[in-house]
């Protein structure tokens, strides 16, 4: 066959070929491959979905420490909103906001938590080099309180969760600022101490450091109250705290300078 | 030579169990409390093995162990030290007193195990360290963490023993 006639019908059918094709493809929109099209790409879809969360965990979990720390920073926002509102108060929670912008923190990752059943306390891969010194707080979304340095070497520190049975603090509770004691009790709930039974606290009242102590700065987050009981036979309120951080469940903390 | 190989391979395996149980401690069982309570891994996988011949073996899982639960928590080598006093305490009027080993006296050895490891870590931490840990220690939960490290260490005791019984059976 002549060369040239032979590329020509080659051409042709080519050209043939692709109309025949896009028309079918075209037909196909609405036939049985287009459920089936949509049913492999469904299940691409989810296998894609799996895939990437697998890949993308540490994202995922950094994404999620970082909505943890703004939630934690909207209900310590709250707070201050709240003293903001009182008028006497007014030039003082000035003052204290403008200390709380000055405050410089230390970012740390928590490598080790106590493993049995007695402290509780965590190791930080910050210490001695970083500037971190013992009695520090050691705080969480916002100005949530985790803890308090206790101990610091070289490279590491280890922090006393405020669930410990050592850990104490002054405390204000809830909106009439009722000033308590607060202690870590273990595996048990927390209790804030010394509040007298006159005194009117509500179940979801707020607990916030008073810096009454010197040991931490005042309006730091602790935790609300669960229950409150009046004991008869006793002179202080039975207040047992639910703390905001469960410090088991957090990698990362801030230390304040 | 070669019993002092596998001596050294007896120890070195030992110390890599201990070493991964308290790995595993501090890692996912410390997320897992069962009934409130954490169970005490390396503490199940030494008083499972209390008795063994070798005194070095023993030894040197507690060091492993102590060390690991030391580096996580206070670093005052309290947990190290509370190992060890177990131990001597065990291997020394536990052994005297000891007629017969049965398989149902590793859930013993492991409540007792715990009441005294624990006793000793509260004791020391108070005296030395100014920890008070009495209210776990006088609390239901800690009875409830003696029978749970009582089952462990009755059920290590019979995962070892699996072997042994397949090849009595193979005999038969």
């Amino acid at each position: 066959m002549n060369p040239i006639l032979k590329n020509k019908i080659l051409s042709i059918g080519l050209i043939l070929a692709f109309i025949l094709s896009s028309q079918s493809a075209l037909a196909a929109q609405n036939s049985f491959f287009a459920g089936f099209r949509s049913a492999l790409l469904s299940i691409i879809k989810t296998i894609d979905y799996w895939v990437s969360g697998f890949i993308n965990y540490k994202e995922i979990q950094e994404e999620n420490n970082v909505l943890t720390f703004q939630n934690r920073a909207l209900k310590s926002l709250l707070i201050e909103y709240r003293d903001l509102k009182e008028e006497n108060e007014l030039l003082k929670e000035a003052l204290q906001l403008k200390k709380t912008k000055d405050i410089d923190f230390i970012l740390a990752n928590i490598v080790g938590r106590s493993p049995l059943n007695f402290s509780q306390t965590f190791v930080i891969d910050k210490g001695e080099e970083d500037g971190i010194k013992v009695g520090q707080a050691v705080i969480w979304g916002g100005k949530t309180l985790v803890g308090e340095v206790i101990e610091v070497s070289k490279n590491f520190s280890t922090v006393r969760a405020l669930t410990d049975t050592e850990f104490k603090t002054a405390v204000f509770v809830g909106d009439n600022k009722i000033e308590g004691l607060f202690k870590g009790n273990g595996f048990l709930d927390p209790y804030v101490d010394l509040v007298p039974l006159k005194e009117q606290v509500q179940e979801k009242d707020q607990v916030y450091t008073s810096g009454l102590d010197k040991k931490f700065i005042r309006g730091l987050y602790i935790g609300e109250a669960k229950s409150v009981e009046k004991p008869q036979d006793k002179i202080f309120l039975d207040i047992k705290i639910q703390p905001a951080i469960d410090w088991t469940k957090i990698y990362q903390v801030l230390i304040i300078k | 030579m070669k019993k002092s190989v596998k001596n050294f391979l007896k120890i070195f395996l030992f110390g890599l169990f201990i070493g991964i149980l308290a790995l595993a401690q501090i890692s996912f069982i410390n997320d897992l409390p069962i009934l409130g309570v954490k169970i005490n891994l390396v503490l199940i996988g030494i008083l499972a093995n209390i008795f063994n011949p070798s005194w070095t073996l023993i030894i040197w899982g507690a060091i492993i162990g102590g060390l690991i639960y030391d580096f996580t928590s206070l670093f005052n080598f309290t947990y190290l030290i509370s190992f060890l006093i177990l131990i001597i305490l065990f291997r020394t009027i536990g052994r005297k007193y000891l007629v017969e080993k049965h398989l149902f006296l590793n859930f013993f050895f492991g409540v007792f195990g715990t009441l005294i490891f624990n006793f000793f870590y509260v004791l020391i931490n108070y005296l030395f360290f100014h920890q008070n840990f009495f209210a776990y220690f006088l609390s239901w939960r800690h009875l409830i963490e003696m029978c749970l490290n009582g089952l462990g260490v009755f059920l290590f005791g019979l995962i070892a023993q699996i072997p042994s019984v397949i090849k009595a059976n193979l005999r038969h």
